[in-house]
């Protein structure tokens, strides 16, 4: 609703500068018109404005948009039962042209109130402070623990060596990336495990110079496994991983 | 039995306040009964005892649809959100004000009575007035299409300052909504 700031000189709303801005909608506007007038909210007082109202929202024609139809909805209404209080009334329908602008005058009284009431929420809300409950301590949730059986101790332990074998002096020469063949490394590891029987992927992961390698460890351990060829035992958390041939 | 449950120390409602106190949701009278063995009836009456005993104190206990729950002192917001470091709310809109009266003054009401009373769309204002916690859906109605309805939530006495819906100003206001039309 931009594009209608003030009436035009000759408007009805020319003694008073205005914008629909103002308005919080069509009720507003119609409900501004008949106190303007000093007017009670009646049939008749609705009735009465009904050329001031239409002529206000004639200005809005030209922004045109959805709050505006609004505004535009209530003028045709208002039209209408206009019209037909003005014509002799020779049908059915006198009954209910006066129902419909009495209905209204209703509505305006009701929205009148809601005025009101929004007035009074509106001073306490500047004058009044507002409550706030005592923090809650949160009830316990549930956090996921890794292992029940891990200890302070162990995890200690565990980022003590993690620790350690970050700080190991990097290899000096960097030596092209070796490919690995997985289906080599599997074989190799499984001749390994017959001869070692008991062995630790720790010291497995420990042999490996790269990371690939490393993971190529890694994948063989674990299709071993996922083949029956070997046992992967950890007795505690964190612990370490024992390889077993299964052969045992 | 190692506490003192029923002890003859410990009155009814000392018994109620650290209920209060302790409960982190809001608890009905029906809740404390159980708790307490007692009746309904009787822990109501103390209830409203303590509020109006609290009235005067820096805590409040206000009540919303029947439960009760402590807050902090209206006037004591400002101190309150500096310890709580709590930004000031931006205040509320005509737009959003209108629709919250309609809500607070005559719930449970729904959309289409807020449209048909303020005569505008008033989907951004009560999407405003949800997203603040300040209405709640409490309900759906038995008319065609089973519209949400809305009311007040226990936040909306706890923003105006007010110790329940009953201390909402112009009540008579209520009764003087249609009056009868003596001028034509």
């Amino acid at each position: 609703m931009t594009g209608w700031r003030t009436g035009s000189p000759n408007s009805a709303l020319s003694g008073f500068n205005v914008s629909l801005d103002q308005f919080e909608g069509p009720f507003d506007l119609l409900l501004h018109l008949i106190e303007k007038d000093g007017m009670d909210i009646t049939s008749v007082s609705v009735l009465a404005v009904t050329a001031q109202y239409v002529q206000a929202v004639d200005l809005l024609s030209a922004s045109y948009n959805d709050a505006t139809s609004e505004f535009i909805s209530l003028a045709a209404n208002l039209l209408l039962l206009k019209s037909r209080a003005l014509l002799p009334s020779t049908d059915m329908e006198d009954e209910d042209d006066d129902d419909d602008a009495d209905d209204l005058a209703a509505r305006l009284r009701e929205y009148r109130t809601v005025r009101i009431m929004a007035n009074e929420l509106s001073q306490m809300q500047l004058k009044n402070g507002s409550s706030f409950i005592r923090i809650a301590e949160p009830k316990l949730g549930s956090y996921t623990a890794v292992s029940k059986s891990g200890t302070i101790e162990q995890l200690t332990q565990a980022l003590t060596a993690m620790i350690t074998r970050l700080n190991s002096p990097p290899p000096t020469i960097v030596t092209p990336v070796p490919r690995f063949n997985l289906k080599a490394r599997i074989e190799t590891l499984r001749k390994q495990i017959v001869i070692a029987n008991d062995l630790r992927f720790a010291a497995l992961a420990a042999d490996c110079t790269s990371t690939l390698e490393l993971v190529y460890t890694f994948l063989a351990v674990l299709h071993l496994a996922s083949n029956g060829d070997i046992r992967l035992k950890q007795k505690k958390g964190f612990g370490p991983i024992q390889i077993e041939s299964a052969d045992n | 039995m190692t506490e003192h449950s029923s002890d003859h120390s410990l009155g009814l409602e000392e018994a109620i306040e650290s209920l209060l106190f302790v409960s982190d949701e809001d608890l009905g009278p029906d809740d404390i009964a159980s708790v307490l063995d007692s009746t309904t009836a009787i822990i109501e009456a103390r209830l409203h005892k303590l509020q109006s005993e609290y009235a005067s104190r820096g805590i409040h206990i206000i009540e919303h649809q029947g439960k009760y729950r402590m807050v902090s002192h209206p006037h004591a917001s400002l101190y309150c959100r500096k310890l709580l470091g709590l930004d000031p709310t931006t205040k509320l809109t005509q737009a959003s004000l209108e629709t919250l009266a309609i809500i607070a003054y005559r719930q449970p009401v729904s959309r289409g009575d807020l449209e048909r009373i303020r005569g505008v769309n008033c989907d951004s204002s009560l999407s405003n007035l949800l997203s603040r916690g300040l209405v709640k859906m409490i309900g759906r109605s038995d008319r065609i299409g089973r519209p949400q309805l809305y009311g007040t939530s226990p936040s909306f006495l706890m923003y105006f300052g007010i110790d329940s819906l009953t201390s909402l100003p112009s009540q008579e206001l209520l009764a003087d909504n249609h009056p009868p039309n003596t001028d034509i």
